[in-house]
């Protein structure tokens, strides 16, 4: 399976920048830091660096063109025959023939919305268009699910209300494109269960008293324990890529932190490397820079498997929206007389409501703790 | 205002925030204890004291014996200032 190395976030402001050079082409084998690409954005320019050896087998993005944060840089593959995944194989001819062969952005967009693979679509020119895409879908009535850009402002009868247009924050798009994300790839599932808190409760008191904590560690032990169970079940640390699971190799932990109005996801990379306490610490660290806004891209980025809580809010149920390319987020919520509700959105493509109760049914009690009710 | 009535008002206005009723609280009242903030509003707390006071506080000085209550973070906060 190709690893994909995924373009990085270089600074809080920025949901887009520039794919600006290849320094290996197609066909190269690179070593673990090697330089394989540039990327800028109105503020800085970073290099790309490989972090396992292997072949380049194909740029995903086209060179020169404003890219998204998050989307597949480059595949790397162990072999020079391995098959990059037909959804993001825009691939190159050489570095320096960067779109020839892929769709244009537009066309992209639109096989996305139809759910069509680029080689669906006959092509006159070297560049798969959107006029290609549409005439195709026409010509055999297939009709898209939804259209795959929307806001409610926009069903409205705007002439008739007056009213004012307001730029969303940075957060705001992010938002935006994760909730769009949530409706327009994923299939998104909920399941719940009930559980008995106090196991957990006992847990994190005992934890909190033995390591002098300030803070109820209970938040930080329950999305370690999700970290341990992912460890053990990698469909619980994936998505779905073309037709084939794309299991991560790390768990990197997504946990939501309101500060204020803002909603920010942050993200504990390789989280299952970590013992229990240092993954707290690490947690714990990152929420105070969350609240400061202080965070760096690649902590904002990144998350395989994700944990929300609303119990602070008293909140007895919710369900989360899935951050792109994840499979499960689970959601903690307020007890009421000892008994809470444990839930969790998932991706139906990957795991089946089955396997994600399992997995809550474990996540209910900590490893050492009592069986839950 | 006192340092002490400053973060008071702050610690009222996070726990009104997640619908809960500070007026009973001391000065020496344990704040993970009473229930009023969470872990994530005493995190609130401590960025906010750090914007508010000027100070920066270390990761290791995050105990209950400086943050445990109003009165200990109101000794730290002077101590840090002074």
């Amino acid at each position: 399976m190709p690893i994909a190395v995924r373009t990085p976030r270089l600074n809080n402001n920025d949901d887009f920048v520039r794919f600006t050079h290849i320094h290996c082409a197609p066909g190269s084998f690179v070593r673990k830091g090697d330089v394989i690409a540039e990327i800028e954005t109105d503020k800085a320019s970073v290099t790309i660096e490989v972090e396992q050896e292997g072949f380049v087998l194909a740029f995903a993005q086209p060179l020169g063109e404003m890219i998204p944060v998050g989307s597949v840089l480059v595949w790397i593959g162990a072999t020079m025959d391995e098959r990059v995944p037909d959804a993001v194989t825009p691939a190159l001819a050489g570095a320096g023939n960067a779109t020839a062969g892929e769709p244009t952005l537009k066309a992209s967009i639109l096989l996305a919305r139809y759910g069509l693979a680029a080689s669906d679509v006959p092509r006159a020119g070297d560049r798969l268009t959107a006029s290609e895409v549409l005439d195709y879908v026409q010509a055999r009535g297939i009709s898209a699910p939804a259209p795959i850009q929307s806001n409610a402002a926009s069903l409205q009868p705007l002439e008739l209300i007056e009213g004012e247009r307001v730029a969303l924050t940075s957060a705001e798009r992010g938002m935006l494109k994760t909730v769009q994300w949530h409706r327009d790839v994923a299939v998104p599932g909920y399941v719940e269960i009930e559980y008995d808190g106090q196991a957990w409760d006992t847990y994190a008191a005992a934890f909190q008293q033995r390591h002098h904590l300030l803070l109820n560690p209970l938040l930080a032990l329950m999305a370690y324990r999700l970290v341990q169970l992912a460890k053990a079940n990698r469909k619980l640390n994936g998505t779905v890529v073309d037709n084939e699971r794309h299991e991560y190799r790390a768990v990197n932990l997504g946990f939501t932190v309101q500060s204020g109005a803002k909603l920010t996801l942050l993200c504990v990379r390789e989280a299952d490397s970590l013992a229990e306490k240092p993954f707290a610490d690490a947690l714990m660290d990152l929420m105070r820079r969350a609240m400061k806004d202080r965070l760096t891209g690649e902590e904002t980025f990144g998350a395989t498997l994700s944990f929300s809580s609303m119990a602070r809010w008293q909140v007895t149920r919710h369900m989360p929206i899935l951050p792109p390319y994840t499979s499960m987020m689970v959601a903690h919520t307020h007890s009421r007389n000892g008994v809470a509700a444990l839930g969790a959105t998932y991706d139906h493509r990957v795991l089946t409501g089955g396997e994600v109760a399992v997995a809550l049914r474990a996540l209910a009690v900590p490893e050492s703790g009592e069986a839950a009710t | 205002m006192s340092t002490a009535a400053t973060i008071r008002g702050k610690v009222e206005e996070i726990a009104r925030d997640l619908g809960r009723d500070p007026r009973h609280l001391t000065d020496d009242d344990i704040l993970p204890q009473t229930g009023l903030l969470d872990s994530a509003g005493i995190l609130e707390l401590i960025v906010w004291c750090e914007g508010e006071f000027g100070i920066d506080i270390p990761q290791e000085d995050l105990s209950l014996d400086n943050f445990g209550s109003i009165r200990r973070m109101t000794d730290f906060i002077e101590a840090r200032r002074a």
